[in-house]
């Protein structure tokens, strides 16, 4: 694809082609800190650039004018901003930005520091896989050589030289796995241990490991935004309004202004937060990605608007084929090409626009004109500055309302609807009284989750008992196979024969919602470096069998607890809570080894909850 | 390891009457006597459990131990009618308990309906038992609760519990009403559990067995002190003899070693009460499965051992599924190809082959060789001895096969489409194409902790002889039966299926791993 020549295009073309390299048009994922500085180049602009969440943590661990030097694996996915860091640090220490600039893009470096033990050594492995096997080949002594000095840093006295490595996460346990029993393996179980537990350091290892695919999507997103609307390169909506690219009316200048609405901005923060609830994390490469798509995207071409194409839809009056509602979804790209980033693919999975309720879309269809919903209409819709009522949607509307038994007008108008859906989602507010907008996604229970148990846990308030009632009755059905009440304590109950059995009504203990004298009780806690909620099950004093509550579980037994069946909505969640019913379980037989307990059925009372009925026997 | 070799295979013993009451004794001779295809995988784990208790009863110490092939080894098993028959020809129970409040008539009522069943038990010793009637039929409504899915009979003699302990441990049995005798039932205890306890004590760390299942045999065990409650005081009685006429031919074989490793491994994961028989129970009759087929591929001249090309159910049709296809019919052809050996082995051999060309009349001829057919493979003419050699090799072919038909022939496409390792779904033939139940078990039982993807599926292949991706695939198949694009897109599958199941972890670049969410360290 060619620009215009940058001698004869004015700033803000340039500005906007070179965003367009951010976005989701066709590139080769490896090569991307290298398109990006080209293009960076060719346009005359800097990067995108904002201070990467760990760059601290990289400053106060290696400083050799303050006596701290250590080895520093960065891990991750790609796009995760490894080799940004590792640039920065290279420039830090020698003065030398030709890293970042993109004139040196060598695997490897070398620096000579001088600390007050003496002169140490500091290698850069700028690019792991550079220096270990392809999948299936022999590793060369010299591979083998680079490790071994490596675990001798890490885990011998006084060491001579340390390493800054950067790798794929998948690449560091693909080569750490394919060692050969001559090397020196200590090393291995270590980076396994910290890989899988998410830890950043190790007792008795000199070893910082940032695994950069842990760090939080709502952090990366603020600071992603902020950086992008806060470029002066913005200023072409003044200088160059008589464009109609960049005037008043131009799509790019509607989503500029939108995705600085405060309420856009929480509703998008909010999408982020509760990915990192359901552990999935975007990297900054995609963040980026989503940010550009949603400020140019639009349905047709390659789905990134040019300069041209933006004036184009001004003359046509198509702004809202390029809506950042629509965007920001990436419903404007094919499905194919959505499926290959993983933000689209997370954002895909809340449905968001696939999902509603009656009152939502009597809001959107009959809202215009119904004198009780008008009101509402207007200040959600209507009064929209930038994407006021689409004529496109007024029309399939009344299409689809007058047509009596023309079905073709119905497909038309439910996709119309969809995107109205969108846009209603993102001009909601959290505090807005009558409608939610979490219904019109797959995850009704977002709006509880986010204000009742983040917000909680985040402000150091204890949880709503009622909450913790609701999830406990969902754990309840799950656990016991039976559909009955039981709000205000946690079941245990087997089988006859398996603990497991999908009907497990013979009762062993129940467990209160609030912690009791015995330490007996559900707790929840907030894990800072995995960003999720965490719910414990004490069965006595000092401990407890945990389970992170993702949004996915906690939907699953918020739908539960209101009645849905156990194996409706997700069989993978399904699992993990009988999965996690057989680890409280061996818990409680563990604890109770030796004693009987006296042999009770549980049954369900005629007012919904459970009633337990004694044998006489013990078990 | 040569499981053929000299010195490990082991004739029957010369003191069993088995051989003698079949028509032709070649697949027990090979396989063991014997591989009942009726039996259910969970039969099959009852038969086991009675056998490795009786043994445990007779010596604690050597319960386990393995025992030569070539000798009888008899034990006992008991009969437990008492239990049974409060447990399945108890129908006035529930009417009697929902009827009234008064315990004492109610038993009275009971006693008398009970009155001659099993075998002229007297049940009176409940009532000292129990605090109530009700109490009492309550729990025989809960543990019958945990009858056994058994699809095929449902005579109340064939009807078994949950096996929650010694107590509720009992044998097959067909009662005979009218002269209240009681015998044994060799359809659903087929010996085949026998065999498995054969094999798990002949395994290289098969005496490792001895303190888990100890543990399961401890009578004062709660759930079993709950089923000791309901049983009659002559329940106890080991009644029903077992000569020891069982037979496995090898001392010792790969597969007893694996059978033996990976119930070793479920073991170790310390689940709670008896959660572990879900598992123990599919992979035993998997790892039977496959001894057969080991045994049989050798014996057929295989240099390898059969792989099992395993297809994850795709929307439409796929390369993948007609090597499953493939895959499959020729293990379940290998047996007949065994036999098939074995009787060609014979035919070659100097003797058989000097009968032929000797100078001697057809009828001496005709005698000298049923004389040897019924010494090697104990099958004797019904028409008498004046057949030809050749029409004798012919008429034994034909009876060899028959009985393979309805005998071992069926053990492999039976026993894996119980346990989840074969279907036919979405398509008219059956494969392999495992279930998730089975996914399931296979993670908890290979990986301990955690286990790179890529490794998992080399895990698979080299203990079971599993194949779901292109790098098994390919040393698994003939370059021309090999599609690499086709196995890469089954691998994904059961990548994605495992991921649903919450049992594996994505990383970047391809990376993966598999997860077990038992596993003990957290």
């Amino acid at each position: 694809m060619s620009s215009p020549a940058s001698g004869h295009a004015t700033p803000g073309e340039r500005w906007i082609s070179f965003l367009r390299s951010y976005g989701p048009i066709n590139k080769s994922d490896g090569m991307f800190a290298e398109t990006v500085s080209r293009q960076a180049k060719a346009h005359g602009v800097a990067q995108l650039a904002f201070e990467h969440p760990e760059t601290a943590t990289l400053t106060e661990s290696i400083d050799p004018g303050e006596g701290r030097l250590t080895n520093v694996i960065l891990t991750g996915t790609a796009g995760d901003g490894k080799t940004s860091l590792c640039n920065a640090l290279w420039h830090r220490l020698t003065g030398d930005d030709s890293r970042q600039t993109g004139q040196n893009r060598d695997n490897y470096g070398r620096v000579q520091l001088a600390t007050s033990v003496g002169e140490r050594t500091l290698h850069f492995i700028f690019e792991f896989s550079g220096f270990t096997p392809e999948q299936g080949q022999r590793w060369t002594a010299e591979q083998v050589d680079l490790l071994d000095r490596f675990a001798r840093s890490v885990l011998d006295p006084d060491p001579v030289e340390y390493f800054v490595v950067a790798a794929n996460d998948g690449k560091l346990v693909q080569a750490f796995d394919s060692l050969p029993d001559t090397a020196d393996l200590r090393l291995k179980p270590i980076i396994e241990t910290m890989l899988t537990r998410d830890q950043r350091s190790h007792e008795g290892a000199a070893l910082q490991f940032l695994n950069l695919s842990r760090m939080a999507t709502s952090d990366l997103f603020e600071r992603a935004l902020s950086c992008l609307v806060g470029r002066p390169e913005w200023i072409c909506f003044e200088d160059e309004a008589d464009d109609p690219a960049f005037g008043a009316q131009s799509p790019l200048y509607k989503n500029f202004q939108l995705l600085q609405e405060p309420r856009i901005r929480q509703r998008l923060h909010a999408l982020a937060e509760l990915c990192d609830s359901n552990g999935f994390h975007v990297s900054i490469r995609e963040i980026l990605l989503l940010l550009i798509n949603g400020l140019l995207g639009y349905k047709g071409g390659d789905g990134v608007m040019r300069a041209d194409v933006l004036r184009e839809l001004v003359c046509d009056g198509r702004q809202h084929d390029a809506c950042l509602y629509d965007n920001l979804l990436g419903a404007n790209l094919s499905e194919a090409r959505r499926e290959r980033f993983a933000v689209f693919r997370f954002l895909t999975g809340f449905r968001i626009g696939l999902e509603t309720s009656n009152a939502l879309d009597a809001l959107l269809v009959f809202g215009q004109d119904d004198a009780d919903l008008q009101p509402h209409h207007r200040r959600l819709l209507a009064d929209d500055p930038h994407y006021g009522v689409n004529p496109g949607f007024a029309r399939l509307r009344d299409a689809y309302l007058e047509a009596e038994e023309d079905r073709s007008a119905v497909d038309e108008f439910h996709a119309g609807l969809i995107a109205e859906r969108r846009r209603l989602f993102f001009r909601l507010t959290d505090d807005d009284l009558r409608f939610d907008a979490w219904q019109l996604s797959v995850f009704q229970s977002a709006g509880a989750y986010r204000a009742q148990l983040l917000g909680a846990l985040r402000d150091g308030r204890p949880v709503d008992p009622a909450l913790i009632s609701r999830l406990v009755q969902g754990f309840n059905r799950v656990w016991t196979g039976m559909l009955a009440g039981g709000l205000d304590k946690l079941y245990l109950t087997t089988g006859l024969d398996f603990t497991t059995a999908r009907v497990s009504d013979l009762y062993l203990n129940a467990v209160p919602l609030e912690l009791d004298f015995n330490g007996s009780g559900i707790s929840l806690s907030f894990d800072e470096d995995r960003h999720v909620p965490i719910l414990h099950v004490h069965l006595r004093q000092g401990e407890d069998t945990a389970l992170p509550l993702t949004l996915m579980r906690f939907e699953f037994l918020m739908r539960v607890a209101h009645g849905a069946l156990p194996s409706s909505f997700s069989k993978e969640c399904y699992e993990d809570i009988i999965s996690f019913k057989t680890r409280v379980l061996s818990d409680f037989y563990r604890i109770n080894a030796g004693r009987s307990v006296p042999l009770s059925i549980l049954t369900t009372g005629a007012d919904g909850g459970f009633a337990t009925r004694q044998l006489g026997l013990r078990l | 390891m040569n499981f053929l070799m000299q010195g490990n295979r082991a004739e029957v013993a010369s003191a069993s009457g088995a051989p003698g009451q079949s028509s032709v004794w070649i697949e027990e001779a090979l396989f063991g006597h014997r591989l009942w295809p009726r039996q259910t995988p969970w039969m099959l784990f009852l038969e086991f459990l009675n056998v490795a208790e009786a043994f445990h009863r007779a010596d604690p110490d050597s319960a386990f131990a393995p025992r030569g092939p070539d000798a009888m080894h008899p034990y006992k098993m008991r009969f437990r009618l008492g239990l049974r028959a409060i447990l399945f020809s108890n129908d006035e129970m529930e009417r009697i308990a929902a009827a009234s409040d008064d315990s004492e008539r109610q038993w009275t009522d009971w006693l008398e309906t009970m009155q001659g069943l099993g075998t002229g038990t007297d049940f009176g010793y409940l009532r000292d038992r129990f605090s109530s009637f009700r109490d009492f039929a309550e729990l025989v409504g809960l543990v019958r609760q945990t009858t056994l899915e058994n699809e095929s009979n449902r005579r109340s003699s064939s009807r078994f519990i949950f096996p929650f302990g010694v107590d509720a441990l009992y044998s097959d049995a067909i009662y005979n009403e009218k002269n209240g005798t009681v015998s044994a039932d060799f359809n659903n205890f087929g010996r085949t559990g026998e065999i498995l306890y054969m094999m798990a004590s002949r395994g290289a760390r098969g005496a490792e067995l001895r303190a888990p299942f100890a543990l399961l045999f401890d009578p004062e065990q709660p759930k079993n002190r709950l089923i000791a409650r309901l049983s009659a005081p002559n329940d106890d009685n080991p009644d029903r003899d077992q000569k020891g006429e069982t037979y496995l031919p090898y001392r010792e074989h790969p597969a007893f070693n694996r059978l033996v490793e990976d119930w070793l491994a479920i073991f170790a994961l310390g689940l709670p009460e008896q959660d572990a028989f879900a598992h123990l129970v599919p992979i035993g009759a998997l790892h039977v499965v496959l001894y057969q087929l080991e045994t049989a591929a050798a014996l057929a001249g295989r240099a390898v051992r059969p792989a099992l090309v395993c297809e994850l159910i795709a929307p439409k049709r796929e390369f993948v599924r007609q090597r499953s296809i493939i895959s499959y019919q020729d293990n379940d052809s290998l047996t007949l190809r065994a036999l098939d050996a074995a009787i060609d082995a014979f035919e070659k051999e100097p003797e058989w082959t000097a009968l032929l060309g000797d100078e001697v009349s057809d009828q001496e001829r005709s005698d000298r060789a049923a004389d040897m057919v019924e010494s090697r493979f104990r099958y004797r003419e019904k028409a008498g001895r004046g057949t030809a050699p050749h029409d004798l090799i012919a008429n034994l072919r034909r009876e060899v096969e028959e009985k393979h038909e309805v005998g071992a022939g069926r053990v492999h496409s039976s026993y894996a489409r119980q346990i989840g390792l074969a279907s036919s779904r979405g398509t008219n033939r059956m494969r392999y194409a495992p279930n998730d139940s089975l996914l399931k078990t296979l993670v908890i039982t290979r990986v301990s902790r955690r286990l790179e993807f890529k490794r998992f599926l080399a895990d698979l292949y080299e203990h079971y002889g599993l194949v779901f991706g292109e790098t098994e695939a390919r040393a698994a198949l003939d370059p021309v039966e090999f599609d690499a694009a086709a196995f890469e897109r089954n691998r994904a599958r059961l990548e994605a299926r495992l991921a649903s199941m919450g049992l594996l972890q994505r990383l970047s670049d391809g990376c993966a791993f598999v997860v077990n969410p038992f596993s003990t360290e957290r």
